[in-house]
């Protein structure tokens, strides 16, 4: 499986250019700059947004490679389950986050020396936060590269726009003031890191079962 | 000798096609060709040994295991070419062999990079830069360093010039020397199979029409032209099929030496694998 995590690690960076570089490069500096005015803003924007966004192209990218290039066709031929295969590509998919710390620590770094104002210790969750923004990213594009099906796709992120909306109906139904809730923050780190294990757990499960579909007929 | 394939009664069937009750058995140290037209079950045969679609009904066995229950070890003993199947572009040719020495447990990097000398090919240069030729040689590389003991191609030589293939064949031929791997081989190019297949297998319309060793075919397959009164003195059991032309008759003849002792001076060709092919798709059976 450790091979498998390697072939897509190293098929994703081999696939950058200078140009991604130069991209990643110019927003590093632009929200920076940024920063230089408005701390909070510029901040927030790169580590809860930019970030989580990046980090989670990865599965789109392999899924290009893996239809375009017969990249599906290779691993199903190489010496793995369809358990490990799904698994290794979700472990790269986590590990290229891990890679954006690279970009995340020096950026707060420089932020510090910027703005100021800011705890390490804020600054270690805000990173906290980000990485699980970009799992919860990353686990949903996991899912509509292994579910192959723009529409299926699409239906899944409608289902999260209605879950949003439920929630929602319930706390007036129930009369829960949702200001309360945001205000405690140990309520939404647990709602946060909750969403995105279960987007994993129940990304990681439909991916198996679309892969096995897919590949197995 | 071992059987390192045995494939016995598989039946697959798809809305427009069926592969029906297919058999065969590949003995170690042998290369075994596989004919037919475009869309007769090569592919689906070739699927169907890989793991890489459930078949309906019938048992394959690869190193006596079988094909399904077994799959991630006997994997790591095939190496398997297919047209168009290539390594992806992005990567460096080098990168290959820091790719699968992670994943197969035979894999020998210093073979692998013997065989890019061997095939000239450019360890530092990207795939896509390669052309199809080089990206077949690369295949075959790859296929070759994880030391398999069965090797599959379909249509793996079909970008090739004919020296890069005449290499190929000699590679194959090297392989299945020390009489433990076996080669099976899906091929539109038959002279290839001329070459150096030891059994040939004809599939047409997803049945096995025959498997034959390629001696026995040659013994037994011939050509002759004649005239219509010729044809008709023929007995119906002395020929497979026939084509019809405008002013004479094409005949392959199934015991070839047999009928030249019994009718003295006739003119027979060597049938080739293409021609035997076209005798049986194209031609009319009696």
């Amino acid at each position: 499986m450790k091979g498998l995590i390697f072939r897509d690690l190293l098929i994703y960076f081999r696939r950058m250019n200078k140009s991604s570089y130069i991209t990643e490069a110019v927003m590093f500096i632009f929200f920076l700059g940024i920063s230089a005015r408005t701390p909070a803003i510029g901040l927030s924007a790169y580590i809860l947004l930019c970030m989580p966004l990046q980090m989670s192209a990865m599965p789109m990218a392999m899924k290009d490679m893996d239809s375009n290039y017969s990249g599906a066709i290779l691993t199903r031929l190489m010496p793995f389950s369809s358990g490990e295969v799904v698994g290794a590509r979700f472990l790269a998919a986590f590990c290229v986050q891990g890679i954006y710390l690279v970009y995340m620590v020096p950026f707060c770094i420089i932020h510090s020396f910027i703005a100021g104002g800011q705890g390490v210790l804020d600054y270690l969750l805000l990173i906290l936060a980000g990485l699980i923004i970009g799992a919860f990213l990353t686990s949903m594009n996991l899912l509509a590269g292994f579910l192959g099906n723009i529409n299926v796709s699409s239906m899944v992120y409608v289902l999260m726009v209605v879950a949003v909306a439920v929630i929602y109906i319930v706390s007036v139904a129930l009369k829960i003031n949702m200001a309360d809730l945001v205000a405690r923050p140990s309520v939404l780190w647990i709602c946060g890191a909750g969403a995105a294990g279960a987007m994993i757990f129940v990304s990681y499960k439909v991916s198996l079962m679309a892969y096995r579909r897919t590949f197995f007929r | 000798m071992m059987d390192v394939l045995n494939v016995a009664h598989v039946t697959k069937h798809y809305k427009d096609f069926s592969l029906n009750d297919v058999s065969f058995t590949l003995p170690a140290g042998m290369i075994l060709g596989m004919i037919g037209e475009n869309g007769a079950g090569k592919t689906t045969t070739i699927k169907a040994i890989l793991d890489l679609i459930a078949v309906d009904a019938g048992d394959i066995q690869i190193f006596g295991r079988d094909h399904h229950s077994d799959v991630k070890d006997i994997r790591q003993q095939i190496g398997v070419v297919m047209d168009g199947v290539n390594q992806n572009p992005f990567l460096f040719c080098k990168d290959v062999d820091a790719m699968l020495k992670r994943i197969y447990k035979n894999w020998s990097s210093e073979k692998f990079f013997a065989y890019l000398d061997r095939f000239e090919l450019p360890k530092d240069k990207r795939i896509k830069e390669l052309s199809k030729g080089m990206n077949v040689k690369l295949n075959f590389a790859a296929a070759l360093a994880s030391a398999p003991r069965l090797l599959i191609l379909d249509e793996a030589t079909s970008g090739l010039d004919p020296v890069m293939r005449d290499e190929i064949l000699s590679v194959l031929q090297e392989f299945v020397m020390d009489e433990q791997n076996a080669v099976l081989m899906s091929t539109h190019i038959t002279s290839d199979l001329d070459k150096i297949a030891d059994y040939i297998m004809f599939i047409h319309k997803g049945r096995i029409l025959f498997v034959r060793s390629k001696e026995e075919l040659d013994n037994s397959y011939g050509i002759l032209h004649c005239k219509k009164s010729f044809f008709d003195a023929l007995d119906p059991s002395d020929y497979d099929a026939y084509i019809k032309e405008p002013f004479s008759y094409k005949v392959l003849l199934n015991h070839k030496f047999e009928t030249m002792e019994h009718f003295r001076d006739l003119d027979v060709e060597k049938a080739s694998i293409e021609d035997i092919m076209l005798f049986y798709v194209k031609g009319e059976h009696v």
